[in-house]
């Protein structure tokens, strides 16, 4: 026996005991492309839902993105441009002089509050016909350490625009401090005139008193200027009695001590009045020219990305299941 | 001649036909590549889960029994992603297959397992299903020259060991 005779009568020798056991294994073969055909109906399903999901996930962000208000702008493809104004604001530290011929000054509101003051806003955007509910228009204001200097930033999408909001809204600043001063000063001059009111009443009662008790002295020369008991203004200004009781000694000083009290609550008066025609509360120092601001990424964008490259994974999921489908056939019909 | 099965029924009937008809022949030919009965039938099933995938395709094929072969041998040669699922079989049916005769003789089966499994693929389609030299090399996807080379060298590796001299070459 040859060795071919020999191989194959080995080999065929070799492979009769085998077990093939046909009908299990036709079984197990349609068993196993039933589930392939159900993992490969349930990964086409996922693959097309998650597709379809997708699509409306961009859609929506790319929606809730144009609608965004601080992307307005952005969306629509424009530039920023910002502006500044600087306004030397009100000082805050009280004036030491007791002069009636300076101007009082005043404690006012935190300027910022009052730049940001939604009537302050409102009052800048109406001026320059925009909408009140402008969304693409941002106010920004900002005081210096020593907080004397108020910056004031407007970025709208023109240059025109800014410009001309931040003028507008630097002019309804100081109209809007103005009139929290004018305010102010209505409060105290009410405040003034209880005051002195109180103070002639008080007087007119001492004055009674010591006419009562010392007519001979005080009689007739007693009241204040304009006041209807002074008879006469070029009367010489009453002395108090050395000899008098402690009780009228005591009223006299009293009197002096409330003319002097009236003295300074007219002071305060004139002072009120020199500071309603008197200077603006603040100042504008300078305004920049509108320029163009860089608009950073909208938090968006990466999210828009990160769908973008899932979409990719999963359309090459599904391309690569579709090649891994058809790769035997056509690996076998090369 | 292009087949085409025109019901369901009619299509099972013809997977069936060829199933019983091939799925033999391609597990003990897929045996001597492998060296184990339960990764051939492993091997052979999954080339017939295949045939039931494409049937649509294969159905219309002159030779369909020739595809699910080729698809089988191939994967028995390359067997790269079975050889360690084979290494987890053989260990779990060790205890099963230990009660079964020697498959093949000792000293083919010893010798035929030291061949690369291209060599294997050639020696067991030459002298197990008598195929031609060109059939082998159209089945492997290489040439018949290589088909060639693998069976001469198969062959004297076996003579080898069988201790018998090589004489005429075979093909």
């Amino acid at each position: 026996m040859d060795l071919d005779e020999r191989l194959r009568d080995e080999l065929r020798h070799a492979v009769e005991p085998g077990q093939l056991r046909e009908d299990d294994a036709l079984d197990d073969v349609r068993a196993t492309h039933r589930r392939g055909l159900v993992r490969e109906r349930v990964t086409r399903q996922t693959i097309a839902v998650a597709v379809v999901v997708s699509l409306f996930a961009s859609v929506a962000i790319i929606v809730s993105w144009r609608n965004a208000p601080d992307h307005a702008g952005v969306a629509a493809g424009s530039d920023r441009f910002s502006s500044t104004v600087t306004i030397r604001v009100a000082l805050t530290a009280p004036s030491l002089s007791t002069s009636t011929t300076t101007s009082r000054t005043f404690k006012l509101a935190d300027p910022r509050t009052l730049a940001l003051a939604p009537s302050t806003r409102r009052a800048a955007l109406l001026s320059v016909q925009l909408s009140l509910d402008d969304p693409s228009v941002d106010f920004r204001a900002a005081l210096n350490p020593t907080r004397d200097l108020l910056s004031l930033t407007v970025t709208a999408p023109s240059a025109r625009e800014s410009t001309a909001v931040t003028r507008e809204w630097a002019s309804a600043f100081a109209k809007a401090e103005r009139a929290e001063a004018i305010q102010l000063l209505d409060l105290r001059n009410r405040a003034l005139d209880r005051r002195i009111t109180v103070l002639h009443q008080h007087l007119e009662t001492i004055d009674a008193e010591l006419i009562r008790i010392d007519p001979a002295t005080f009689k007739g020369r007693l009241g204040f200027p304009g006041h209807h008991h002074m008879t006469d203004p070029a009367t010489p200004p009453l002395h108090v009695p050395e000899a008098g009781s402690v009780h009228e000694l005591n009223l006299a000083n009293e009197r002096i001590q409330i003319l002097s009290q009236l003295a300074d609550a007219g002071a305060d008066a004139a002072r009120n009045q020199i500071s309603l025609g008197g200077p603006p509360i603040s100042q504008n120092l300078a305004q920049t020219r509108a320029v163009r601001v860089e608009t950073s990424s909208p938090p968006t964008v990466p999210l828009l990305v990160s769908w973008a490259i899932g979409l990719v994974v999963v359309l090459a999921g599904a391309f690569f299941l579709y090649r891994r489908r058809t790769r035997a056939t056509r690996q076998v019909a090369e | 001649m292009k087949r085409r099965a025109e019901s369901p029924d009619d299509a099972d009937a013809a997977f069936d036909a060829l199933f019983r008809r091939e799925f033999g022949p391609i597990t003990r030919t897929a045996y001597l590549i492998v060296g184990n009965w339960e990764v051939a039938r492993e091997i052979a099933q999954d080339a017939f889960v295949q045939v039931l995938r494409h049937w649509k395709k294969v159905q219309e094929m002159e030779s369909p029994g020739g595809w699910v072969r080729r698809v089988a041998i191939r994967d028995a040669v390359r067997a790269r992603r079975r050889d360690a699922r084979g290494r987890l079989l053989l260990r779990t049916v060790a205890s099963r297959n230990a009660d079964e005769p020697e498959s093949v003789s000792g000293d083919v089966r010893r010798a035929l397992l030291t061949l690369p499994r291209q060599q294997r693929a050639v020696i067991a389609l030459h002298y197990l299903e008598d195929r031609p030299v060109a059939e082998i090399a159209s089945l492997l996807g290489c040439s018949e020259g290589t088909v060639k080379t693998h069976l001469s060298r198969g062959r004297s590796a076996l003579a080898a060991c069988l201790r018998e001299e090589v004489t005429d070459g075979p093909g």
